[in-house]
């Protein structure tokens, strides 16, 4: 049997392992762009200098001799040939496959404003964006972040951390993370964002990038009329799934590509995990994107179990779970926060620890008592009991939702 | 492995078990130097008494699961779970994203409250020839056996009952 | 984890919305877990091969102590300690009014009445009012300092002669109590006694002179410096703090230490220093049992410099977050640690009186004998400058004083006033009990605390089904101020008793819960419970009576039950003090305790089941005296 995996992220390495552990002799082949493995989470690190590169490798060093992968990166698919099983890279070579697994994640997507496309702005989705970024940001007076989700207000932070002076974050929503939070933790993070230097700019968005003669960027102008001077800009605004290797075989696709339970894509023996998917999220029962690592790793496994004759599929799944810390504060949110169904019942629990610590849950369960999503502030603990009350639709009875964690430690065994 | 034992009937919420994890993380593994060192503020135990809402001691100890969702979440391949069957994290490697924190469903996966951002959990004491939990508890709640047997390592008896079934 | 509750639901809601502090309230959450050793009692830390605790594994201690030697030395120390408390406050009043006496302090006699009863009582003759308070103070010093092998003389004019008797012949009439205190200590000390017995015997005679000297003989002496207790109705809750004015809030349980600040605040002069920083004046607020001994009193002056109790220990934190108060004055216990960080946020001003109650944060300004209205000056400008800078604009204090409390507490109520307020007598009551109109009185006494449901949850609750059931409730301490911030101490309350009651409440135009102010105040109720046995002859454990300390805190608290206890009545608490890992002294106190004092402790955390408890108690000893019921 051959296994031809694309990519070599989260979800391309967990599907590589549970092949090998369901079929000790299978062939693996892994094809990548990428030249080495990292944690796509830890690009905000690698930006800002904290970490090197290769510290933000996740996988330990043998791991390729250890699962028996026949690695081969640093090589761009070009073209899948469904008649022959073949997959065809840019330089030529081709490799043949019983099972493909694509895990191609997704690209950056500027925003379509006058001025955008040159030199001085960056994405934040490779090593590559990471190492250019360590580069030249120490040189650059003024830094704008176009959008303040988990990206950007992590690369913020960590800008703002290794002292860099001027770090201005543009957001559309009313507030940062809007995906994660909601208005009063959203709000209360956007002040926190402030007090420790970073310059947001919520409600707002980028109409132009104003450009030196020489090409460079000068400023960005905002809808509000503002004008915020940039030597260097970050585009943490948006992605785009990279489809088109299966699009363009006519693969049922959305934004992403649509998968089963199993992670199988509409075309034969075709697989596909991670950012470049969609698949039914568990919390809203809705058929969207799940790019969040945790998921991605558990899309890989499901699909390498399946893809080895065995069978897995996608339970209780979600990618509507994020954990971020930022200046200190630790935020766990899960569940559809940032549309909440108006049938819910909002319930705010603040409370100030012995430690002075102000500590949040956020709770919206509906007409039930079931548990829908909650956002944690401060002290992130029991989060995953949380988590695993919406996942599992736990009712909770007369049971107060700020006192769950008494609840789930006897019901979720 | 060694298979930890927790009858819950006999834990009065002393809380031994709590302070003995605190020591046997803390850098001389002294109690005196513990607390000097601020070790009740900064270095967490990994093992809690919660009490439950009926109102009993339910002392909580990381299972070491069979499939760690901890494991499953760490994207900096901190944690891992070894040939001995321990889940552990290499704290030079964990960055504190605490997407383990989030993941898992017991809450045995916690921040830790010390200058750097990590995450804490049961190593399972395997430098020591006991468990520093087991131990120290004074009431034969925490108890300790050896098996060969696969599966968590935690073996609870008299576990409080469900409140609720799911929907 | 969700912050504990109170009864006093106003209170849940203002705090509700204080999530940027750190209460108690939040505080109790993080603690819940309880280490079962301590709860049992059954922890010794007395010598370096422990700490010990006993398991069915290891049930001696390594010096061999039982279960019961480890719990008797425990409780009696915690006892001990309580008893101290008292003492101190005691020996403080008899201070102060023998140095008003003497001459050395310049602070006036507000009830010479009171003086003179008390003389008489005593059989103390003296020329001058002075001369009388010298003598009188002394002579409560004497006892307090005498040694152990010399009998307190005072304790018989205290207590009922079958009292005395009784405790002579179990030999427990206490010697010098401050001595008795001493020698608890050294009774407890590291293989020393081990005896179960001899300790609870020294338990009770604690409670005696906890009882008869810590309560009663202070409250008696504070009536002569500060003023007798007139029924009249008051303020509180949170409400009662006014903004306009420089607000002090009064902390401890001696309230002579403030006879100085009173005589200054109620003089022109001491006004006109609140005026001179932009303030109408200054006004004390009552935060802890001082002030409901001010709220007791207040009536006698005449003046309102005193704007009512703002509640009981656990509200303390919150009524600092409302801005209003500008400074808290500490002159014992029930200061909570947590108000610190809430008074440094608030820019509150932390004064201590006695090092007994110092804070980390607070100043610590000595008051010292003949120098109190120097002190009172010192305080009040103090107080005054700190209000200015309070409100100056950029230290910008915001105000945040909640709706909370009753405007009609029904306050004053002491042994002298009910009496009068009867017509002269006890009789009255007598003939209600005897009619059956009233089922009986219990005493709801004593603190409150965190534990039993929430804040007050157990006190409020019991209280109710007691006035339901037509008992009558006499209650001091917390347990007043919780009742009254959840109206029960209202004339309208009358409405929740039960017929009988409730018509009883109608004719005298009273509550079903009798007020008697401060902690000290249960002292007063013994007192009531004497005269109701002296008027009915009949001995104290046949009276128709019991008392409750439902949420019971501290050490105090369990001196004072010591002292009901040898008393010879029925008390009942919610929850289990420390002992209950010993089973000689769990049978002590629950079984073998009426063949010995006709004291009973009875523990039942249900409200309901504890109402039906008493109210079957008290039918008991009706009918065992041919009272019909």
């Amino acid at each position: 049997m051959k296994y031809v995996i694309i990519g070599n992220s989260a979800a391309g390495t967990a599907a590589a392992e549970t092949i090998r552990q369901q079929d000790p002799h299978g062939e693996i082949i892994m094809l990548s762009r990428d030249t080495n493995f990292y944690s796509r989470c830890q690009l905000h690190l690698v930006a800002s200098g904290q970490r090197s590169p290769e510290q933000a490798n996740f996988l330990p060093a043998d791991w390729a001799q250890r699962y028996g992968v026949d690695l081969q990166l640093g090589r761009s698919v070009s073209e899948i040939d469904m008649a022959r099983r073949l997959v065809r890279c840019e330089d030529g070579e081709q490799f043949a496959y019983n099972r493909l697994l694509l895990t191609t994640g997704s690209r950056s997507a500027l925003p379509p404003v006058q001025g955008m496309d040159g030199p001085g702005v960056y994405g934040l989705r490779h090593m590559a964006d990471a190492e250019q970024l360590r580069q030249v940001y120490r040189n650059q007076r003024h830094i704008v972040i176009i959008g303040a989700g988990l990206v950007g207000c992590e690369l913020a932070e960590a800008l703002v951390e290794v002292g860099h002076p001027s770090v201005s974050l543009v957001e559309m929503s009313p507030y940062p993370l809007p995906l994660q939070l909601e208005e009063v933790t959203g709000r209360r993070l956007g002040h926190m964002m402030q007090q420790h230097g970073i310059n947001l700019y919520c409600g707002d968005g980028v109409t132009q990038v104003e450009r030196n003669t020489d090409g460079t960027p000068a400023a960005v102008h905002l809808k509000s009329g503002k004008r915020l001077p940039a030597d260097l800009i970050v585009a943490a605004a948006g992605v785009r799934a990279n489809t088109e290797l299966l699009t363009r075989l006519g693969a049922e696709c959305n934004r992403g590509l649509i998968i089963d339970e199993g992670c199988r894509t509409s075309l034969p023996d075709i697989f596909a995990a991670g950012d470049v998917t969609e698949c039914r999220d568990v919390t809203l029962d809705r058929v969207m994107s799940s790019a969040i690592w945790p998921a991605a790793r558990k899309q890989g496994r499901v699909a390498g179990t399946n893809m080895a004759g065995g069978k897995a599929s996608l339970q209780e799944h979600t990618g509507l779970r994020a954990s971020v810390s930022l200046f200190g504060t630790s935020m766990v949110s899960v569940g559809a926060v940032f549309s909440p169904d108006p049938a819910w019942q909002k319930q705010i629990y603040d409370r100030t620890d012995s430690r002075g610590r102000l500590c949040s849950k956020i709770c919206y369960s509906d007409s039930k008592g079931v548990l829908k999503a909650a956002i944690l502030w401060g002290d992130i603990s029991q989060a995953g009991l949380y988590g695993e009350a919406v996942l599992k639709r736990c009712q909770l009875g007369d049971l107060d939702p700020g006192d769950l964690p008494d609840y789930l430690m006897q019901a979720v065994v | 492995m060694r298979k930890k034992i927790i009858d819950v009937a006999n834990c009065t919420g002393c809380k031994n078990c709590e302070l003995a994890c605190i020591v046997a993380h803390s850098p001389n593994e002294n109690l005196q130097q513990a607390y000097k060192d601020g070790g009740i503020a900064a270095i967490r135990s990994r093992c809690k008494v919660e009490l439950t809402s009926e109102g009993q001691n339910f002392p909580r100890h990381c299972q070491h699961c069979e499939d760690p969702q901890c494991v499953r979440a760490c994207m900096s391949g901190a944690l891992s779970k070894g040939d001995d069957g321990y889940v552990v994290c290499d704290t030079e490697t964990c960055v504190g994203c605490y997407m383990c924190v989030m993941s898992c469903p017991n809450g045995f996966a916690r921040p830790s409250t010390s200058g750097r951002r990590m995450m804490l959990k049961c190593d399972g004491c395997t430098s020591r020839d006991c468990m520093a939990c087991v131990e120290n508890c004074p009431t034969g709640c925490l108890s300790v056996e050896e098996t060969d047997l696969p599966g968590d390592s935690v073996e609870y008896l008299n576990r409080p009952e469900p409140r609720e079934s799911r929907v | 984890m969700s912050r504990c509750q109170s009864a006093d639901t106003s209170l849940s809601n203002y705090l509700d919305t204080k999530t940027d502090i750190n209460t108690a309230f939040d505080r109790f959450a993080e603690q819940k877990v309880k280490c079962g050793f301590g709860k049992l009692g059954v922890c010794c830390r007395l010598c370096s091969n422990g700490p010990c605790r006993i398991t069915p594994d290891s049930p001696k201690g390594v010096c061999g102590a039982t279960a019961d030697s480890i719990v008797a030395r425990n409780f009696l120390r915690m006892v001990a300690a309580g008893s101290a408390c008292y003492l101190h406050v005691c020996e403080a009043t008899a201070k102060r009014l023998k140095a008003i006496g003497e001459g050395v302090s310049p602070l006036p006699i507000r009830s010479k009445q009171s003086l003179d009863e008390l003389a008489a009582m005593f059989g103390i003759e003296g020329e001058t009012t002075e001369e009388k308070a010298r003598l009188v103070a002394g002579k409560v010093l004497a006892d307090l300092y005498k040694p152990r092998d010399e009998k307190m003389e005072l304790v018989e004019f205290m207590a009922p002669k079958e009292r005395i008797d009784t405790w002579e012949k179990l030999g427990i009439l206490p010697g010098g109590a401050k001595a008795e205190v001493f020698d608890a200590l050294v009774k407890t000390s590291t293989n020393l006694n081990t005896d179960p017995v001899d300790q609870m015997l020294h338990v009770l005679n604690l409670g005696i002179s906890t009882g008869l000297y810590g309560l009663a003989m202070t409250n008696l002496m504070n009536d002569v410096m500060m003023g007798e207790p007139v029924i009249r109705t008051a303020a509180t809750g949170f409400s009662v703090a006014n903004p306009d004015y420089v607000n002090i809030a009064v902390s401890g349980h001696s309230h002579s230490v403030f006879a100085g600040l009173i005589a200054l605040l109620e003089s022109e002069a001491g006004q006109a220093i609140g005026r001179e920083v932009g303030a109408q004046g200054i006004k004390l607020v009552g935060m802890t049992c001082v002030g409901q001994d001010m709220q007791l009193r207040a009536g006698a002056s005449g003046t309102d410099i005193f704007c009512g109790q703002a509640g009981n220990n656990f509200t303390q934190e919150a009524l600092l977050s409302t801005g209003a108060i500008d400074m808290v004055i500490s002159e014992f216990n029930c200061t909570l640690s947590g108000i610190e960080p809430i008074a440094a946020k608030q820019n509150v001003k932390l004064i201590c009186l006695d090092d007994v109650a110092k804070q980390t944060t607070a100043e610590l300004l000595p008051d010292v004998l003949g120098k109190e209205m120097e002190l009172a000056e010192q305080l009040a400008r103090m107080a005054a400058a700190q209000h200015k800078q309070r409100r100056a604009i950029d230290t910008g204090v915001i105000l945040d004083i909640p709706q909370h409390g009753y405007g009609d507490v029904v306050t004053g109520v002491s042994e002298k006033s009910l009496v009068n307020l009867l017509g002269g007598s006890v009789q009255p009551l007598i003939d209600l009990i005897a009619s059956g109109q009233i089922k009986g009185v219990v005493g709801v006494l004593g603190c409150s605390n965190l534990a039993e449901g929430g804040h007050d949850v157990m006190t409020v609750n019991l209280t109710r089904e007691l006035i339901k059931r037509d008992i009558l409730v006499l209650s001091a301490g917390c347990t007043t101020g919780g009742l009254a911030n959840v109206g029960l101490c209202s004339p309208g309350a009358k409405d929740l008793a039960g017929p009988g009651l409730k018509a009883v409440c109608e004719a005298l135009g009273i509550p079903p819960v009798l007020n008697f102010g401060p902690c000290l105040s249960i002292g007063r109720i013994e007192m009531v419970a004497k005269a109701l046995a002296k008027t009915m002859n009949v001995s104290m454990p046949e009276l128709p009576v019991v008392i409750s300390a439902p949420q019971w805190l501290e050490e105090q608290a369990l001196a004072d039950g010591a002292f009901g206890l040898a008393m010879g009545l029925t008390l009942h608490l919610a929850q289990t003090p420390p002992v209950a890992g010993s089973p000689i002294i769990t049978k002590l106190l629950t079984e073998d305790l009426p063949a010995i004092t006709g004291g009973r402790l009875f523990i039942e955390a249900d409200p309901v089941k504890t109402a039906e408890q008493m109210a079957a108690i008290i039918a008991g000893k009706l009918q065992a005296l041919g009272v019909a019921a």
